[in-house]
């Protein structure tokens, strides 16, 4: 098996005729690497993430998650693959009529598993992210940071290999971001392989790893950091 | 597809009752449409079944016969070999029956005996064909004494042309009923999926099959097909009681028939099938429109 977790090669994305969201970005992601991607509104950050998410298709180029050429997968298989993918999502995409349980332990349901698997692994989860009390509460009922951390809890709970996470703290006060930049490091810290956009310099200064910079859909830096 | 799509149809049962209920009564109402026409169809077959084992004919006489030329008359009648049996009315018992079918208050104010001729009531083998009735009456006919003859095997190929006619009606009325309600609630489907499309993208991110997503729907329309036709069996038996109770009074003895048939066991579940079927129409276009590209 492979090291890498993430290897993207000349990889672009054009919404249109000479409409490149994208273009010639080729990287890798080791294993258990934490990274982050960086850039101004519009530098191709969610993109990316879609690329990786299997959400949306390269135009060129070619993607290779853990040892899976995700451009090639059919739609059953870009299931499949969903399901071994985290992403944590700037506006949560909590189902408001579902309890804090039932949206963590959706992907669970996806997958068939036993009630009390599914009962085990949710409080397991809840209780990592420090919302064991609120497993009954609706997603309405929860500040902004309690929601993020529900959707991180939904995120992980397949344990994924990789968690990718599109501005997670993009809605999030200063101190709630902190807390949850500190839950994906815990996370990582388990053996997940993490890449987070953002544009928040004052985090990644915080928690420094490797930066990956876009710019008008070109990567133009590519910094080591410590994670 | 199992309890995981059963347990979340329900759920949509307990958020969108409204639009739920209106696909019911959708599928409720036109199952009572197509019910009515099945129990119209059988209703007519009974008729015809009871008729064509019982073909008749009146032989309007001539006036003035007398007993010594009516009796080899019957005898002459009786002699042809499909002829079972013959029965002299006079014009009198002809006008006392019809009273007594019309009501003594519409009898009385009918005009006296002078229209109606003396007949005889020919009675035809049970064996015997339509084409074998048309035989007997074309020789009656002939015979000197009669004035006209008015056999039931000219009704029976009327009745035959119109039931047949019914079938086709019934045939195009059926598709049309079942695409029209098919479509309406695949909208009324396609407005649930509207209000769950969040739910629905969201769940596909998490890797969701399109069966999973579907199953709730699929389950909703196999419910809601049940609920609608057992809707529409009530509604049709209380019609039939309603048309039973009619029938066995006046019109009983008119057209031979003594009680109105519900539907048959293959009707019912016909019914039920059709109902299930226009559900799962209705979920799988919702299913085709909105399937993942």
């Amino acid at each position: 098996m492979s090291s890498k977790m993430v290897r993207l090669h000349q990889v672009a994305k054009l919404y249109g005729p000479e409409r490149f969201a994208l273009r010639n970005v080729s990287f890798d992601l080791e294993r258990g690497e934490f990274a982050y991607v960086t850039g101004v509104n519009g530098a191709g950050k969610s993109t990316l993430l879609k690329l990786l998410f299997a959400m949306e298709r390269a135009t060129e180029g070619q993607i290779v998650v853990n040892n899976r050429d995700i451009c090639a997968l059919n739609k059953t298989k870009v299931f499949q693959y969903r399901r071994e993918v985290g992403f944590v999502f700037q506006d949560f995409k909590l189902l408001p009529d579902l309890s804090v349980f039932d949206n963590v332990s959706l992907p669970l349901e996806i997958r068939k598993m036993t009630p009390s698997e599914v009962d085990y692994r949710v409080r397991g989860v809840l209780s990592l992210v420090g919302l064991s009390d609120r497993a009954k509460d609706f997603p309405m009922t929860l500040s902004g940071g309690e929601q993020q951390r529900v959707a991180i809890a939904r995120s992980i709970i397949g344990k994924p290999s990789l968690l990718l996470a599109d501005e997670p703290t993009g809605n999030l006060d200063t101190q709630t971001a902190r807390d949850i930049m500190q839950l994906f490091m815990e996370i990582h810290d388990m053996g997940t392989t993490v890449l987070i956009a953002t544009h928040d310099d004052i985090l990644m200064k915080e928690v420094p790893a490797r930066v990956i910079e876009l710019e008008k859909g070109q990567m133009i830096s590519d910094k080591g950091g410590q994670a | 597809m199992g309890y995981r799509g059963i347990k979340r149809s329900f759920i949509d049962f307990q958020r969108h009752p409204w639009l739920h209920l209106i696909s019911v009564v959708t599928i409720a109402a036109a199952l009572v449409i197509l019910g009515a026409f099945f129990l119209g169809y059988r209703n007519l077959e009974s008729i015809a079944d009871k008729a064509k084992s019982q073909i008749t004919g009146t032989v309007y006489l001539k006036d003035g016969l007398t007993e010594a030329q009516l009796t080899p008359l019957k005898e002459r009648i009786l002699s042809l070999g499909m002829v079972k049996g013959v029965v002299f009315k006079a014009k009198h018992s002809v006008m006392e029956e019809l009273s007594t079918f019309l009501g003594s208050g519409v009898g009385d104010s009918l005009p006296g005996n002078e229209i109606f001729p003396d007949i005889l009531e020919v009675e035809v083998r049970r064996e015997a064909s339509t084409s074998d009735a048309s035989d007997v009456k074309t020789i009656i006919s002939k015979m000197p004494e009669v004035a006209d003859v008015d056999f039931s095997e000219d009704w029976m190929a009327q009745f035959k042309r119109i039931r047949n006619m019914f079938q086709i009606f019934g045939l195009c009325l059926t598709s049309a009923v079942l695409i029209g309600c098919g479509f309406i609630i695949a909208n009324f489907m396609g407005m649930r999926h509207q209000a769950r499309k969040n739910e629905i993208d969201i769940i596909r991110l998490h890797g969701a099959s399109q069966g999973f997503v579907m199953a709730p729907f699929l389950w909703e329309g196999f419910f809601e097909g049940i609920v609608g036709s057992i809707i529409a069996l009530v509604l049709l038996y209380v019609g039939k009681v309603f048309l039973g109770a009619l029938v066995s009074s006046q019109w009983a003895s008119l057209l031979g028939v003594h009680t109105f048939l519900y539907l048959s066991v293959g009707q019912l579940f016909a019914v039920v099938g059709l109902g299930i079927a226009m559900a799962f129409f209705g979920s799988f276009t919702v299913f085709l429109r909105f399937q993942e590209r």
